[in-house]
This record gives structure tokens, sequence and C-alpha cells, in this order.
């Protein structure tokens, strides 16, 4: 399932996780398995999307390539460099947001920022840049304990920006954003891209968010990848969704169901209609013309066919599902050896 | 702020960022070391220690003057008055008289005695920063952990060690300047006192030389308690935890160590300091006024300052090693 690289030139790549595996001890003694074999790479220049439901391991993986966490087994290189050996290499190209913005309650936003810049060699005027950048200059003197959280999130990029970085590491970022703090986070995400060249890995539960803003998108499930792949490919990928519009559907339904077809009726808003999803062995995505011209061959006449392409939220929720039944059988085969 | 801006290069209708400022070269440790003590300072509990500090300090000192007088005749007849009482008691109930006993017994110099008064004087002001600096430890090392600072500190310096030790340094650094500062301005003060409602007497090479080794030995100590506390922070990831561990510790050595013989204090940690903080190396107990205490214990056994930073040191190590290897060997989550 997994694609890495497209056909015909494959992208350079900036990031490679190469099976890694890492898991905690619980407070009660238990190993907790966060990355079970976990493959990604992350091509140069690309906005990359995260995906994965709680606790699949997005926030562990970010934090095994800050070096936070040290896997237990596989290998991550970023810029050429192997990690964790080469971890300071990377560290000063990197700029990350984990799991929610950390700073010093008691201080302003622009204090905060300038001790993380002084770190960085960050000049004042720097600091004001970035904060105007995530659009929080009307409240960089304000003490940060009184931000909403979104103003705490914005200020968590800005910390992320305040290095420089080549690669930017964002763990949930539009959390907390109103409706417009999206857009601009997304702008903002593609002017760094565009203009400064920057590779973004963002991690998010907004499928649609990742939609517009990513490149590529990685679907983890239980610490493994479950989906690597481009976005356009991704969407191309997906089983678009037929809905015929007949008189006769009763007739409609047999004639799709003898070609192996699944037809499922319902009462739509312009009334009644057949869902229709193409046979499982058929090769690509249907646009609709097959359908058409069995109908019409049997002289059944569609009133109106439309073809609705797949969302990133119904791929998302295909290739979970496709993965849990993966994981189920696997789990029967050894049942039925013994 | 809006200052700056106006003296910035112009400012671009919308801001983009300088190219990239990673170099490929690691973090420097100048500018570590430069971000980590801004850092430090940063908080607003720091600014009131800054002001706060200076002027306990100035109260004390002066708080000499109200309470010493040169009037010794005063004090002279007070002594006689009540030795006078004495013999009168002793008379009125036929009891012996001490022989030997004069006036002299009953006379508290009201004087302030620099050669005598100033050791006790800055072992006070020593031990109660020697408790301050345990707590600005645990504080200035558990705050970056509940803020989650630190997650972003061990990102931008991978080198655990370094990040350690260069926060370590710093604290201890920060709590023993402090103390230094004290001591020197403590000083004057206690001079003033002394010429103007004492004597300075018997300022000898000897005296100096006792006290620049007690003022060294508070400094040291000092930055030594300030580590305990960092450490214990740093480990634990919890300034409160760090905290509760320290008051347990008060509550409950007294239980451990007292009755098991003078040696305990040797074990116990205001022994310790008190036979740190001692004006002598080692004081015999003929020239000693105390009475009671771990302190006292401390002089009983002969406790000298070497053996007091030892058992401060018997403290320290392990929770520091201890502190060091989870903070580089483990996940920082
Ligand atoms: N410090 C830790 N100690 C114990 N278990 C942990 C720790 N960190 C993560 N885990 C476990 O590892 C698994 C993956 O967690 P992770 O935080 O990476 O998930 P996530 O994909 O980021 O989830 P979410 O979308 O909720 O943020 C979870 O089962 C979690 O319980
Ligand atoms: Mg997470």
């Amino acid at each position: 399932m997994s694609v890495t690289g497209t056909e015909g030139g494959a992208p350079e790549i900036l990031v490679r996780f190469d099976q890694v595996f890492k898991s905690f001890r619980t407070s009660r003694g238990r190993r907790q398995v966060a990355l079970d074999g976990f493959s990604m790479s992350v091509p140069t220049g690309a906005v990359v999307g995260l995906l994965g439901p709680n606790g699949s391991g997005k926030t562990t993986a970010l934090k095994a390539l800050l070096g936070l966490a040290r896997p237990d087994r596989g290998t991550i290189t970023a810029f050429g460099r192997e990690l964790p050996a080469d971890q300071r290499f990377v560290a000063r190209r990197m700029g990350a947001l984990i799991e929610g913005p950390a700073f010093t309650g008691s201080l302003t936003g622009e204090h905060n920022l300038r001790l993380l810049g002084e770190l960085h060699g960050a000049r004042r005027d720097e600091v004001a840049d970035v904060l105007e950048l995530v659009g929080l200059d009307g409240a960089a003197h304000r003490s940060y304990s009184g931000y909403s959280l979104g103003m705490k999130q914005r200020l968590g990029v800005a910390a992320a920006l305040i290095s420089r970085p080549d690669l930017l590491v964002l763990d949930e970022p539009m959390n907390g954003l109103d409706p417009e703090a999206v857009r601009h986070m997304r702008e903002l995400l593609k002017r760094l891209r565009d203009e400064r060249g920057m590779t973004v890995v963002v991690s998010s539960h907004i499928l649609s968010e990742v939609e517009l803003v990513s490149d590529w998108v990685t679907i983890v499930r239980n610490g493994r990848v479950i989906c690597d792949a481009s976005v356009p490919e991704l969407l191309a990928r997906g089983t678009s969704r037929l809905v015929v519009r007949v008189h006769d559907a009763v007739t409609a339904r047999s004639v799709l169901t003898d070609h192996g077809y699944t037809a499922v009726p319902a009462f739509g808003p312009a009334g009644a209609e057949l869902q229709v999803e193409p046979p499982a062995t058929r090769p690509t995505p249907s646009d609709g013309s097959d359908v058409l011209r069995l109908l019409t061959e049997r002289d059944v006449y569609p009133r109106e066919l439309v073809v609705e392409s797949a969302s990133l939220e119904d791929i998302y929720v295909a290739a979970v599902r496709a993965a849990d039944a993966a994981t189920a059988t696997a789990r029967q085969e050894p049942r039925h050896g013994t | 702020m809006a200052r700056d801006r106006a003296v910035a290069p112009p400012p671009s209708p919308s801001p983009s960022l300088s190219p990239a400022g990673a170099d490929g070269e690691p973090l420097p440790w100048r500018r570590l070391a430069r971000a980590e003590l801004l850092r430090l300072r940063a908080p607003r509990a720091m600014r009131y220690a800054g002001i706060g500090l200076p002027l306990a300090i100035i109260a004390f000192g002066l708080s000499k003057l109200l309470l010493h007088d040169r009037d010794t005749a005063t004090a002279w007849r007070s002594a006689e008055e009540r030795y006078a009482a004495y013999l009168a008691d002793a008379q009125t109930h036929g009891l012996p008289v001490g022989s030997g006993l004069t006036a002299r017994n009953y006379f508290r110099d009201p004087r302030y005695l620099m050669e005598t008064l100033s050791f006790g004087d800055l072992r006070t002001v020593d031990t109660a920063l020697a408790a301050a600096a345990v707590v600005f430890g645990m504080v200035a090392g558990g705050a970056d952990w509940s803020s989650r600072v630190m997650l972003t500190l061990a990102a931008a310096e991978p080198r655990r060690f370094r990040l350690f030790a260069t926060r370590a340094l710093l604290v201890a650094a920060l709590s023993m300047a402090a103390t230094a500062a004290a001591g020197l301005l403590l000083l004057p003060l206690l001079l003033l006192a002394a010429f103007t409602r004492g004597s300075a007497a018997g300022l000898d090479g000897v005296y100096w030389a006792a006290l620049a080794s007690q003022y060294a030995r508070g400094v040291l100590l000092v930055g030594l308690l300030c580590l305990l506390g960092h450490a214990l922070a740093m480990l634990t990831r919890k300034a409160s935890v760090a905290l509760a561990i320290g008051f347990l510790y008060l509550a409950g050595s007294d239980q451990i160590f007292a009755g098991r013989g003078p040696r305990g204090a040797e074990y116990a940690m205001d022994g310790l300091v008190f036979a740190v903080l001692n004006e002598k190396p080692v004081i015999p107990l003929a020239q000693s006024d105390c009475i009671a205490g771990p302190g006292c214990e401390a002089v009983h056994v002969d406790l000298t300052a070497a053996d007091g930073f030892l058992g401060v040191l018997i403290y320290l190590v392990p929770v520091l090693l201890v502190a060091l290897w989870r903070f580089t060997r483990t996940d920082i989550t």
C-alpha cells in the first residue's frame, strides 16, 4: 500500500523513518507500543500531513525525529544524517511545536519568544517579524497566561519559526484555532513552503485542512504507516462514488448487480436514486461511462448520473478500516493454523 | 518595541523571515549559556528577589545599630544590681555564695564587638541563604518541566549532558553570586555597627583570615545546596515533588538522627551546615556557647568544616548522578 515517490523523477527525501520501533513503559509497568515498524518519507520542500487516530503514534514519531524519544530499533535519517547520532547537526535545522505550545506563563508572548530566539541568535526585530507573521503582533506584550488557546497555538508556531528552520515540525497546530485563524495558518504554511522552500510536517485531525494544505499525506494506525502518498495520487486512487437517478430503479439495480456492481437504493434530495459502487475487481476508478453503457444497453436511461469524487476523509476512513480488517485477519490466521 | 521597529530597516509590507540561520554548526555553548542565564533571570520572582535580598540584608545590618549600644556604664550598673540581688537572695535563703562569682558574670556587653559577633551574623545570613538556595534550585529546575519548555530546550540542544551541566552551573553560580554579594553588603554594615555602637578592636590578620574563610565556605555551601535542590527537581521533573521531599526530610531528619549519639550530627543537614559555617574550622566545646541542637552536636564531635562539606557531598553526589542519568538516558516527554 505504501507508495514512496511518484513514478518518473522520485522526489528528494529530506526525512526518512525506516522500520522504527518504540515502546513506552506505562506507570503500571506494562509496555505500550507507540511505533511498530513505522516507515515514512518526507519529500524536500513538501508539506506533509501526518494523519491518524488518537494514540496512533504521530507525536511519538515526531518526538523521535526531534531526539526527545529514542527509538528502540530502526533508523531515522534527516538532512542525510543518521539520528540520533547526528542530532545536533539536524537540531539546528528544525523548528518544532510538539503536543501544544510550551511557554512560561508569567512572561509576555514577546519575552517568551525572545528567550527562545536568544538560543538561535535571533535579533529583536526578527522576533517582532515572526510575531507579525503568525498574527500575534497586537498581543505581543500581553502575559502568556492571559492568551486564548488559539493565541498560545500561534505563539507555539512562532517559536518553531524563530530558529529559521529548513524543516518545520508542527504537531496539531490547528488545535483551538477559529476558522479564520485556520485559514491564516494554512496560507502561512504554503507561504513558508513556497517563499522559503521550507519542508513542513504537520499532524492534524482536521482532514479537510490537511487536504487543502498538504502535498503528501501519511496515515498512521497503531504505530504503523498504512498509507503514504502524494495528495493528488491519493485522491485519484480513492474510489469515487456514483449516484444514478433513474425512473426504473428496480431494473437498473438488477442490471448493475448482474455485472458485479453494488447498487444501493436511496432516497436523495432529487428523489429515488441508486448509489453505485463498481466491482472490487475493477482496476481503475469508474468515471461513470461504464455504468451508463450497461444501463442504456438494456434501455434504461438515467435522468442523471453524478460522480462524487472521494475526499481525504473518505480515503482516511477507508484506509483505517482496511488496516483494521487486515489486522483482524492476521490475528485469525495463526488460530486457523493450530 | 515600537521604537525598535522605527530604527529597524524599512518594514516590508508582509514580514518575511531572513534566510536560514542554521549554519550547520551545533549550538555554541556561549549562546546556550547566555540564553539560559536570561531565562533563569526572567521570572518576576527573580526581580523581586533581586530587590528583596539587598533590602533584607540592609535591614539585618541596621538592626545591629538598634540592638547595640556603647553605653557600658548602664550595663555594668544593671549587672551590679543583679549581682547584689543574687547575693541578697542567697543570704535570705542561707545558700552558699559561688566562689569566684562576681558582677562580671552578670555583665552583658551591649557593644557590637566585631571580633566575636560578626562570625555569628555572617553565619545567620549564610544559613538563611542556604535554605533559600535549596528552594531556588528546586523552582529553577522544576519550572521548565511544568511549563514543558524543557522539550523545546532539549530539542534545540540535543547534547543533554551539556544542557544539564549548563543549567546546573548557572543555577549554582547565580546563588553563589548572590551569597557573595550579600556578604559584601553585610560587612560594611557590621563595621558601621562596630564603629558607632561598639568596637572594632582585634581586627587583625588572623581575624580577617578567619572571616574570609568563613565567607568563602558560605558561598561554596550555598552553591552546593542550591545544586542539591536543583538536582532533586531535575530528577523528579516537578518542583512540587522536590519541595515535598525537602520538607519530608526536614520533618524526618530529627526522627532519624536525633538520639543516635552526637555522631548522628555528621549526617543531619543542619549539623553539617553549622559545621561548615563555623567561624573556626574546628570549634572546641569549651569556647562554644551553644546549649542544644544539631549544630551543638556537631561541635561536640569536633566536626570540622571539611567534614561538613564531605557530609553535604554525600547527599549531593548520588542525587546529582541519578538526575544526570535520568536526563541524559531517558526520554523527555
Ligand atoms: N510518555 C509516554 N508514556 C507511556 N506511553 C506513552 C507515552 N507517550 C505516548 N505513549 C503511548 O504511545 C502511543 C502513541 O501515542 P502518541 O502520543 O504518539 O499518539 P498520537 O498519534 O500523537 O495521538 P493524538 O492524536 O491523541 O495526539 C499511545 O498509546 C500512548 O498512550
Ligand atoms: Mg499527539
